[in-house]
């Protein structure tokens, strides 16, 4: 790999070069698109706009699974075809055909598979007094309309620290953030627990503080 | 309103004290304040009247909304504004059977969607396997309001029904949700004068400052559910995740000395914060049925410092703060001072 197509492959990924043979020779040479890859990670690190945690396996690992996919992902025209002539035909008989017109619902066949062995171990006994198990955390993401995980902090005291420090706690913030919006989604608000209990009544008449232990 | 009716019962009793006083001599003045005393009873009484019919109606406006928005077939385009951010979703609802269907899909970026079945919500993302919990409330763009218990949320809000608008093009009719504290935010309401629905939403501060925003631009309403609703509702859904991780909150070697009256630990756990495998903090979700906030606690490894870090987005707030050998975090849609109140009441057990 000559200093040359690095050069090449740098000036590519800033920006500054629009050579269609740069992407052909990165193509062919898995070295070269290794390299390519380098370059914008440590410009992502430059940014500081890498994620908390890297995988850097990814695009291997989904390789592999494309490879081991028994399925066919492209339908072939005449099958389409036939499939919307039978849907036409039966169409009282359709169950869960929930394709054409809403794409993300074709996640649902998926997810249900994924989802069992997402979650496992949450249960914890009610009178287990222990506190001390840290549980496996459900990944969620914020919904739009929460706060942003992203670098929004325009604190004074953090700018003030040293950067490494001020890195890392922007990433604790971040973390915070991601943490609650994930800890809303598994509120399991249940209307009947909700329900104001006598004790409850009286605290509101007081109206003053009250201690929660 | 109520100062107008106020006014008008005043101007009512000026007949009758001026021929009172026309009539009657000097000696006569206890039976003039005992027709004053009465007239003004009777307006104190007419006042509290309009005042009590004020409030029923809007908590009948809100057991309505809550009734048409989970039984109706619609389909809302809204906006929600937060901030400097505008983020479209479509909201489908519909029932089929005896199901009640509802998708929530997030129009700009990587699609996002929420569906609801019955009391099963699946959050669908980008990048994510999808998973389901049991609940009933979602953490999505629609407000808590809608599925919210109205008796609970009576104990610390009151409900005012103000007045008649026009929002997204419809009738409406404009409902107040008033903290009864200034400890937390106020919520208004526009409810579509027909059907109930929830026409426009603003979380409101002390100062009368909308700090989030929720804005229907279209809104139909059909006899049938519709076809995406059918659709999903023979579809199969991941199953529902059960989660019950709280622990009572006397296992903790601290304690919360001071939170806004009407609030109530829903969750307390000790759990790895999110996207760490290392920081291990106590955890305590508090609600008052309209709004959850997080407190977190971390145990500070000895000569580490944290410095304190405040900061509001829309209606949320974020704080952290050392207290003592711990960093604690608050975060929630409070106001930052009672973000602030709640730390500093955070105290160790002796």
């Amino acid at each position: 790999m000559s200093s040359k197509s690095k050069e090449n492959i740098s000036a590519f990924v800033d920006g500054q070069q629009d050579n269609p043979q740069v992407i052909d020779k990165m193509k062919q040479d898995p070295k070269l698109a290794e390299c390519f890859g380098r370059y914008h990670m440590i410009g992502d690190a430059m940014r500081n706009e890498l994620p908390s945690q890297l995988n850097l396996g990814i695009a291997d690992s989904v390789m592999q699974a494309i490879d081991k996919e028994p399925v066919v992902l492209a339908p072939n025209a005449r099958q389409t075809a036939n499939q919307a002539e039978q849907a036409a035909k039966s169409k009282s008989t359709t169950s869960s055909k929930v394709v054409q017109l809403f794409k993300p619902a074709l996640q649902y066949g998926l997810a249900a598979s994924f989802a069992a062995a997402l979650v496992v171990g949450f249960q914890i006994e009610q009178n287990n007094t222990s506190v001390e198990v840290p549980q496996p955390v459900l990944q969620t993401f914020p919904i739009g309309g929460s706060l942003d995980p992203v670098s929004m902090q325009q604190v004074q005291s953090v700018q003030s620290v040293s950067s490494y420090d001020a890195m890392q706690q922007r990433q604790r913030i971040n973390a915070y953030i991601m943490d609650h919006a994930q800890q809303l989604k598994t509120r399991q608000h249940e209307p009947m627990a909700a329900k104001p209990t006598k004790t409850q009544l009286e605290q509101h008449k007081g109206d003053s503080s009250e201690t929660t232990q | 309103m109520i100062r107008l009716k106020l006014l008008n019962n005043l101007t009512n009793t000026q007949p009758y004290q001026s021929a009172n006083t026309r009539s009657s001599s000097h000696q006569n003045l206890s039976a003039w304040w005992f027709v004053f005393f009465r007239a003004s009873i009777f307006g104190l009484l007419l006042v509290h009247f309009g005042l009590k019919a004020n409030t029923d109606d809007a908590h009948e406006w809100l057991l309505r909304m809550q009734e048409s928005s989970q039984t109706l077939n619609y389909e809302i385009s809204f906006v929600v504004v937060n901030g400097n951010k505008a983020d479209p979703w479509r909201w489908f609802h519909g029932t089929v059977g005896d199901n009640e269907l509802e998708i929530l899909t997030a129009l700009n970026g990587p699609g996002q969607q929420l569906i609801r079945k019955n009391q099963v919500i699946t959050y669908l993302q980008p990048e994510q396997p999808a998973y389901s919990i049991k609940d009933t409330i979602t953490d999505g763009p629609i407000p808590e309001l809608v599925r919210a218990n109205i008796e609970q949320i009576s104990l610390s809000y009151d409900f005012h029904l103000v007045g008649k608008s026009r929002v997204a093009g419809l009738p409406a009719r404009l409902v107040r949700i008033i903290a009864k504290d200034n400890h937390r935010y106020n919520y208004w309401l526009w409810l579509h004068e027909d059907t109930g629905l929830l026409l426009k939403s603003a979380i409101v501060s002390e100062n009368g400052e909308a700090l989030e925003q929720l804005q229907v631009s279209n809104v139909q309403v059909f006899s049938e559910p519709s076809e995406i609703i059918t659709e999903v509702d023979k579809a199969d859904l991941p199953e529902a995740v059960m989660i019950k991780n709280s622990a009572p909150m006397q296992n903790m070697n601290w304690q919360i000395g001071w939170v806004p009256p009407g609030f109530e630990p829903v969750k307390v756990d000790r759990h790895y914060l999110y996207g760490t495998n290392k920081e291990l903090v106590d955890y305590v979700m508090l609600s008052d049925g309209v709004v959850w906030f997080s407190i977190y606690l971390r145990q500070m490894e000895s000569g580490e410092t944290v410095k304190p870090v405040a900061f509001n987005s829309g209606a949320n707030s974020y704080l952290t703060q050392q207290i003592q050998q711990a960093e604690v975090t608050v975060i929630g849609k409070i106001p930052a001072e009672t973000a602030q109140r709640v730390v500093n009441a955070i105290s160790w057990k002796e």
